[in-house]
């Protein structure tokens, strides 16, 4: 069996954990919880007979005020970039976070995650900026943790990059 | 066109030529460097180029397999004398390790039976476990172990990934993937924290422990081994674990540093890390007196199955023995089993017979082992009977004026004397005649003198004694066959008795002075001619009378009478001879 980390990265509040609780278990809590450092969560994903084993690690909220601790991310397979399409902050961020990882570990694929589709876009983000942004990662998915739209398939499309 | 030919010639031509001076006619200076250090060169590279071509297609192994296969084959069948003389030590030891682990686990089995079955101290712990919320295995493991290594993980460093786990408790085993990717974020986060500059693998953890439990993390270049042990731990765990993490990168070093997420290079590696998983009881000194405990429990068991298998054995030569022993006469066996420990014996046993415990001493059995059932009978056999008439004689009661003995002539004859009084000589031979089977018995009492007790009582007594011979004697007959005068094997033996008691009477007569006459009547049965059965029965009597004669009895008292044919229902009772007893007084 393959193993595959893939850590999970974005601004506090940008639903981050509700995403893997909406992959690995199939739901979505509207409680609010604030991760702490790190939190594991492991899912099998299987594609053709080929199964691979998921570690996602969802990092804490990251704020500009502080940083993260890159080395999380080392030997990931790859990492998300999570921001909330309803606050115009969270992509500033977001892309921030992007800088730092890619400092550190230049060669891990970047995954970028716009979620919250659920809710109207509220950001005052044109689609050119976005374009912009997202010509930094590998592949932009846009998602919903609430209703799990794209979620399933963009952890497929992870593990099996 | 002439021209032009020759230099394409000569251009083909020199290129030939440097091509020869060059590498030699067919490449043979190439060949011939390659050849002279061929081994060298193959040599190099040979077992790079194996695991690459297998790691490839996997296609090494399969030429190879069945070539070993082969030549194992043949190299068996060639050397199979060598190679059994080769395996035949490591077999016996191979047995030998067998079967004493098998005896060592069952003892152990045994001992962890008797201590947690039902001790005082197992409801004890079972009471605290269940208090504490700890499985009582669990609990148990803590109360027993000095230290126990209860799960060993070995981690990628880099991906935190877990490359394999072995467990003491498989159950425990199922979320080893998960702890292992937080321990390693653990360990980031200590060396996040507390990080001196750039300093970063002083400052990886080595260890997190609690009151009773311990993570011990062994860092190595490429993994992460991690002991999870409760209890003390002793010093030289560190050091095994440290041995195997070092093993492992050995062993696996091209397997960790292309490590894709794949743990399947990483199956093997149970060997390395089973050696690890160790733990030690409490109390060492404890543990041997236990399995002491454990032993003499079998110990014990062995013995008394062996002894019971030894009983139960004797126990079936017993009864066998008892069936073919040869039982003493008026003593019949009809059924031996074995039931509590005892062999049970049925017997018929005439009350004159032997003792049946000293005969069982006489024949070297103890009469302890075999249960008597016994039932009363009356046995025939001769041996018994002249017992019973042995014993009559011996203890008859008797006044002081009368004597009694009994003697045997030739064996076979038994010879009554004495001096008895008429009533005692009734009495007696009342009781000879009421012994069972004693008709076979041939007795002999004329030389038993019957006297008087007193003139006038002896006198009325002898005539009663006379009276019952007379009636004796008069209600005998001889019976014959159709048309048969002579006398049989078996008459003849009636006849016998029949002339004793005639003796008797007469000298009975003598004393009371009477006279007898026996009238010896002849008859026939009312078939055939009334001549030939006056003759029949006239003969008849003449034979009764000549074998009396010949038996003894004074010719003079036998008158043979022919009484011819009797028209009798019964035409047997014709074919006879009677006899009719007449007395009268002595002038």
């Amino acid at each position: 069996m393959i193993q595959k980390k893939v850590c999970i990265l974005g601004p506090t509040g940008v639903g981050k954990t509700s995403l893997i609780k909406q992959f690995v278990e199939g739901i979505f809590s509207e409680k609010y919880k604030t991760t702490i450092g790190v939190k594991i969560d492991k899912k099998q994903v299987n594609r053709e007979g080929r199964g691979i084993q998921l570690l996602i690690w969802d990092l804490e909220g990251i704020d500009r005020y502080c940083g993260f601790n890159p080395r999380y991310l080392r030997g990931a397979s790859a990492y998300i970039v999570v921001v909330d399409q309803t606050r115009s902050q969270s992509l500033t961020e977001g892309m921030e976070i992007l800088e730092l990882a890619k400092e550190h570990y230049p060669d891990i694929p970047a995954f970028f995650v716009i979620n919250k589709t659920d809710l109207p876009t509220s950001w005052h983000w044109s689609e050119e900026e976005l374009d912009t942004c997202s010509q930094k990662f590998a592949l932009l998915t846009k998602t919903s943790a609430k209703t799990g739209e794209n979620v399933e398939s963009l952890f497929n499309t992870i593990a099996f990059w | 066109m002439t021209d032009k030919v020759p230099p394409s010639e000569f251009t083909d031509d020199s290129l030939e030529k440097v091509r020869e001076l060059l590498i030699g006619r067919d490449n043979t200076f190439v060949r011939e460097k390659l050849d002279h250090d061929a081994k060298g060169v193959v040599s190099n590279v040979v077992s790079e180029a194996l695991l690459e071509r297998e790691s490839k297609d996997g296609s090494v192994n399969k030429v190879l397999v069945p070539l070993v296969e082969k030549s194992l084959h043949r190299s068996i069948e060639a050397n199979s004398e060598k190679i059994v003389g080769t395996l035949y030590p490591l077999v016996g030891a191979l047995v030998r390790k067998a079967v004493s682990a098998f005896l060592v686990e069952f003892v152990e089995r045994t001992n962890a039976l008797i201590e947690n079955s039902l001790s005082p101290k197992s409801i004890a712990w079972r009471f605290k476990a269940w208090q504490s919320g700890v499985k009582y295995s669990e609990y148990v493991a803590s109360q027993i172990y000095q230290y126990q290594v209860q799960q060993l993980l070995v981690i990628h460093r880099e991906t935190g990934t877990l490359l394999h786990s072995i467990s003491a408790d498989p159950d425990k085993q199922k979320d080893a993937d998960l702890i292992s990717s937080m321990l390693v974020a653990i360990n980031d986060f200590v060396a996040d924290a507390f990080g001196v500059n750039g300093n970063e693998s002083e400052n990886e953890l080595g260890e997190i422990k609690t009151e009773d439990f311990t993570l011990l993390i062994k860092i190595g270049p490429q993994a992460l081994l991690v002991a999870a042990v409760t209890g003390s731990i002793p010093p030289e765990i560190r050091g095994k674990l440290q041995q195997a993490l070092e093993d492992f990168h050995r062993f696996y070093q091209q397997p960790l540093i292309n490590y894709d997420g794949d743990n399947a290079a990483f199956a093997g590696c149970e060997t390395l890390l089973a050696d690890c998983l160790v733990s030690e009881k409490k109390e060492g000194e404890g543990k041997k007196a236990k399995r002491f405990i454990g032993a003499l429990v079998l110990f014990i068991a062995l013995i008394g199955l062996g002894i019971l298998s030894f009983m139960r054995l004797s126990l079936s030569i017993l009864k066998s023995d008892l069936h073919e022993l040869p039982f003493p006469p008026g003593v019949i066996i009809t059924d031996t089993y074995i039931s509590n420990g005892k062999v049970h014996a049925k017997i018929l046993r005439d009350p004159a017979a032997d003792d049946i415990e000293s005969w069982f001493k006489d024949h070297g059995i103890d009469p302890n082992r075999v249960v008597v059932i016994e039932e009363p009978f009356v046995s025939l056999k001769t041996s018994i009977v002249e017992r019973k008439l042995e014993k009559l004689i011996r203890n008859y009661p008797l006044s002081e004026q009368e004597t009694l003995s009994l003697n045997s002539a030739n064996g076979s004859k038994w010879i009554i004397s004495g001096d008895v009084f008429a009533a005692t000589a009734m009495r007696l031979n009342q009781q000879i005649n009421n012994l069972p089977g004693i008709s076979s018995t041939d007795i002999d009492i004329s030389s038993l003198n019957v006297k008087a007790e007193y003139q006038l009582d002896s006198s009325a007594l002898q005539k009663v004694a006379l009276t019952q011979l007379v009636n004796k004697v008069s209600s005998q007959s001889v019976l014959f066959a159709t048309n048969q005068d002579a006398l049989s094997e078996v008459q003849l033996a009636t006849l016998e008795g029949l002339a004793n008691d005639v003796k008797q009477l007469l000298s009975v007569a003598k004393k009371t002075n009477t006279v007898v006459s026996i009238v010896v009547m002849g008859a026939s049965d009312n078939s055939g001619s009334s001549a030939r059965n006056r003759e029949l029965s006239q003969k008849r009597a003449e034979n009764v009378v000549n074998s009396l004669i010949s038996l003894g009895v004074e010719s003079s008292i036998l008158i043979p009478v022919s009484l011819g044919e009797l028209p009798l229902q019964n035409p047997s009772m014709g074919r006879s001879v009677m006899l009719n007893v007449l007395v009268s007084s002595a002038l």
